[in-house]
């Protein structure tokens, strides 16, 4: 049967096949990428605002001397709200997020790996996130920073159960970071189009697969170290503890193990975005693609061996210092190799400057601002001087906003289209950018000063004759500004969602597969699914398309191609709409709350979460051959 | 599709529905749980070894080693019980129904004593998870393990009833690839665990 000749029915039995049911077991049963992507980014949205209304207060707070806006106790729950908020329940999903709805579509699939593992990952951050704010509402927000070193945040000087609420959400959330970043690496590497070899990856979902990796390889060090403290907290055990032989230098090193690779974690994917969008608006191939994706893995590999650069001040052996000052040096590297390759892209194209290469130019610029205090951290003297004061706030910030942020944002408006099926406003996004870049720079720039001034990050309040109140009062004005763009992002979301300019399949004339569907895709992403002859195959059409045939459209069948050059290998059929992801994440979600107040949650988690296994695994009757044809 | 010519056509339709081998999507879901439990392990190693290079004293004056029989018998046990589960895998792939069976009957037994003597070698530990940072990392190797091989264990038995129940699927036969995998993992990653828990503190 030719595939041309019944097109619409082709597209309907597959809608049948892939479609989510409607209502609340719909809702509640979804496997769909696309769908639970959505919510990811939705989610993590909501923590953003909340994670930025603490910032504002915090703003408020110190925007002139002995202010009076909050107390002591509340701001150190304000700053380990934030800062734990943006970092796990924020920035990680939400890149995730990104990859989760991009990657299938770029490389030509239908769904991810592992649906209904994926609709788990999404219940135990929602439940985990939940947790958090439920403690913070009822008075037991963390207040020991995101980082929660001991002995502050040990059983002797943090008693109550702030910490403990701390603890179990790092672990119980970092599962479903970890199951994003599984489900991302088996559908990039065993998934792609026929003729995708890794070769043609496209640079997002490299950038994808790094940080995947670095998850994978990351994520358990911390996991292992809020174990450690809970079980110091609750049970007695002496991991940190240096009386009984054990060691609170410990924590800080399995928490950056984890902490700096977090940060690559956090902005490597936001490069793959950058790649993205200067491809398509300058309109031409990235120049340097091996010495692009090449950077990322070395950022990667690099990232895992300079942790011990937060900690120059603890003490440290010259010869180790000097190791890992160097190393952090090292990322200057990759870094520039990077940013050079954007450079020459965008000299060697004919730029067409729409909002997301707005947000790409200003990236350029505050990353390699963030990148040149990163490697005068980097040098443990002047570290020792600028250890803990506002200069390290300024920097993180800068690599962070500037190198995440910014990409994601350029991010957002590039694939809005893609994702809703309209644009978002340019005059509205231009306003957003240049209202983010000004506020942006107005809050963040006077801290290094105030650094160097000697203001201490952290402290609640300060006393006019510090003379600090004038750039303070500038970050507060900045941070306005701030509040003003997030709004103005807002106000473009809601407006273009109802009366958005209609996209059509590709708005930006973009190379890469998520654009060869319609706005929004269906549910089974692609009618026909492509095979494809080189890096950019929507800018190759001319040579002709080639399409795959032979998949049932009436069974979740996938092609399974080979991990290097993507030849097809099987084909297999994915798992439909079910309710165990959410009842195992309930269950796991009990286990893990119940257990900081008696040991009983744990029996209680295991029995709840073996049940949900059984019935997951538990074989279903396959549907009869006959039935597929 | 604005091409000029009809697209090419790439026809899966002869492709295999499903394997039971490696080349399996669930076969790498488990490579990716190996690597992340891996390196949760590795880091539980780290901690143990930084621990030891900290202190002065490593065990902590005063305190018995623990025992060598119990720990030694478990080591042979889950080594001996690599034998059915390469053997369950073995079969699956051959699709040799009474093989599978056989084997399974067998894992079964062995699995049980590989937790048993686990439980043992608990009940032996002449100190607790609180007496000292010492005890807090052994207890947390041990737990840790112990957790993996229970989990382990109980998903043997899941998939046993499922092979006896009916004629093994394609699924099942894929999930006893799968099974035997992480059960390998499970056992050879108790190999440093022993070495560093049970001998490395006796070479002085």
């Amino acid at each position: 049967v030719s595939a041309a000749a019944d097109a619409p029915a082709l597209a309907g039995t597959l809608g049948k096949t892939w479609g989510t049911p409607r209502g609340i077991v719909g809702v509640l049963t979804s496997v769909d990428h696309k769908i639970i992507a959505r919510r990811y980014v939705v989610t993590a949205f909501v923590f953003f605002a909340l994670a930025g209304v603490e910032a504002a207060v915090m703003r408020l707070q110190l925007s002139r001397p002995s202010g009076r806006v909050v107390s002591a106790d509340f701001y150190n729950q304000l700053f380990t709200m934030h800062g734990t908020t943006m970092m796990f329940l924020f920035a990680v999903p939400v890149m995730e997020a990104f990859g989760l709805y991009l990657v299938p579509l770029m490389v030509g699939t239908r769904n991810v790996s592992f649906p209904k593992l994926n609709a788990m990952g999404y219940w135990i951050y929602l439940f985990g996130g939940i947790f958090l704010y439920v403690g913070f509402a009822l008075g037991a927000g963390a207040d020991a920073g995101w980082f929660s070193y001991v002995p502050l945040a040990g059983p002797q000087y943090a008693p109550g159960k702030r910490v403990d609420l701390w603890a179990q959400m790092i672990t119980f959330t970092e599962l479903s970071a970890l199951i994003s970043a599984v489900e991302i690496i088996v559908t990039a590497f065993k998934q792609r189009a026929p003729g995708m070899s890794l070769g043609r990856l496209p640079l997002l979902v490299w950038s994808m697969v790094v940080m995947s990796f670095m998850v994978v390889f990351a994520m358990p060090a911390v996991m292992v170290d809020s174990t450690f403290l809970i079980l110091d907290r609750l049970v007695g055990t002496h991991f940190f503890n240096p009386a009984e032989g054990g060691d609170a230098l410990l924590w800080q090193h399995l928490f950056w193990f984890f902490g700096h690779p977090e940060v690559y974690i956090i902005f490597v994917p936001g490069l793959g975005m950058v790649s993205s969008i200067v491809a398509t608006f300058a309109r031409r191939r990235v120049f340097g693609y091996t010495a692009l994706v090449l950077a990322l893995v070395a950022t990667a590999f690099l990232g895992f061996s300079l942790w011990v650069h937060h900690m120059f001040a603890v003490g440290l052996p010259w010869l180790g210092a000097s190791f890992f000052t160097v190393a952090s040096m090292m990322i200057a590297i990759p870094s520039g190799v990077q940013v050079f390759c954007w450079i020459a892209t965008l000299r060697a194209g004919r730029p067409v400057p729409k909002t997301p290469l707005l947000f790409v130019v200003g990236f350029l610029l505050l990353f390699v601002l963030g990148g040149i205090t990163g490697v005068m951290l980097a040098s443990a003297p002047l570290d020792l001087q600028l250890h803990d004061t506002f200069f390290v706030v300024a920097h993180f910030h800068y690599v962070l906003i500037g190198g995440a942020l910014f990409p994601l944002f350029g991010g957002i408006y590039y694939w809005f289209p893609k994702a809703t099926g309209r644009l978002l406003d340019e005059r509205l996004g231009r306003w957003h950018a240049a209202l983010f870049f000004v506020g942006f720079n107005l809050t963040f720039f006077p801290m290094h000063l105030l650094g160097m001034h000697g203001m201490p990050r952290r402290v609640y309040t300060y006393l006019p004759e510090t003379g600090w109140g004038r750039l303070n009062a500038l970050a507060s004005a900045g941070a306005v500004l701030i509040a003003a763009s997030v709004v103005v992002f807002l106000v473009n979301v809601v407006k273009s969602l109802r009366r958005g300019e209609r996209a059509g399949a590709n708005p930006w004339g973009a190379a890469t597969l998520e654009w060869a569907t319609d706005s929004p895709p269906p549910p089974y992403n692609f009618r026909d699914l492509r095979a494809v002859r080189g890096a950019d195959p929507l800018w190759m059409e001319e040579e002709g398309t080639v399409v795959v045939e032979g998949l049932s459209p009436r069974s979740r069948e996938v092609l399974v191609t080979s991990p290097l050059d993507a030849e097809p290998d099987h084909v297999t059929v994915l798992p439909g709409p079910s309710p165990w992801p959410i009842l195992l994440a309930l269950g796991t979600g009990i286990g893990f709350a119940w257990s900081i107040f008696s040991p009983w949650g744990i029996v209680a988690g295991a029995v709840l979460a073996g049940a949900a296994l059984t019935g997951w695994y538990w074989p279903s009757t396959p549907p009869k051959p006959e039935e597929l044809v | 599709v604005s091409a000029a010519a009809p697209p090419a056509v790439v026809d899966v339709s002869s492709l295999p529905r499903g394997t039971v081998d490696s080349r399996e999507l669930i076969w790498w879901a488990f490579a990716g749980i190996i690597a992340i439990e891996g390196t949760m392990f590795a880091i539980t190693a780290a901690t143990y070894l930084y621990l030891a290079v900290k202190s002065t004293d490593w065990p902590p004056l005063g305190t018995p080693l623990p025992g060598l029989l119990i720990p030694t018998l478990d080591f042979a046990a889950l080594l001996l019980s690599i034998v059915p589960s390469v053997g369950m895998d073995r079969a699956a792939q051959r699709d040799d129904v009474k093989a599978m069976r056989l084997w399974t009957a067998w894992s079964l037994p062995v699995d049980a004593l590989c937790v048993t003597l686990r439980f043992l070698l608990i009940r032996n530990l002449p100190f607790r998870w609180n007496s000292h940072a010492y005890g807090s990392i052994v207890w947390s190797i041990v737990g840790l393990h112990t957790f993996h091989l229970v989990a382990s264990t109980l998903e043997s038995i899941l998939l046993a009833i499922i092979v006896f129940r009916e004629r093994p699927t394609q699924k099942t036969r894929r999930d006893l690839r799968v099974d035997g995998f992480y059960w390998l993992f499970v056992t050879l990653s108790w190999v440093p665990f022993y070495v560093l828990l049970f001998l490395s503190p006796r070479w002085k």
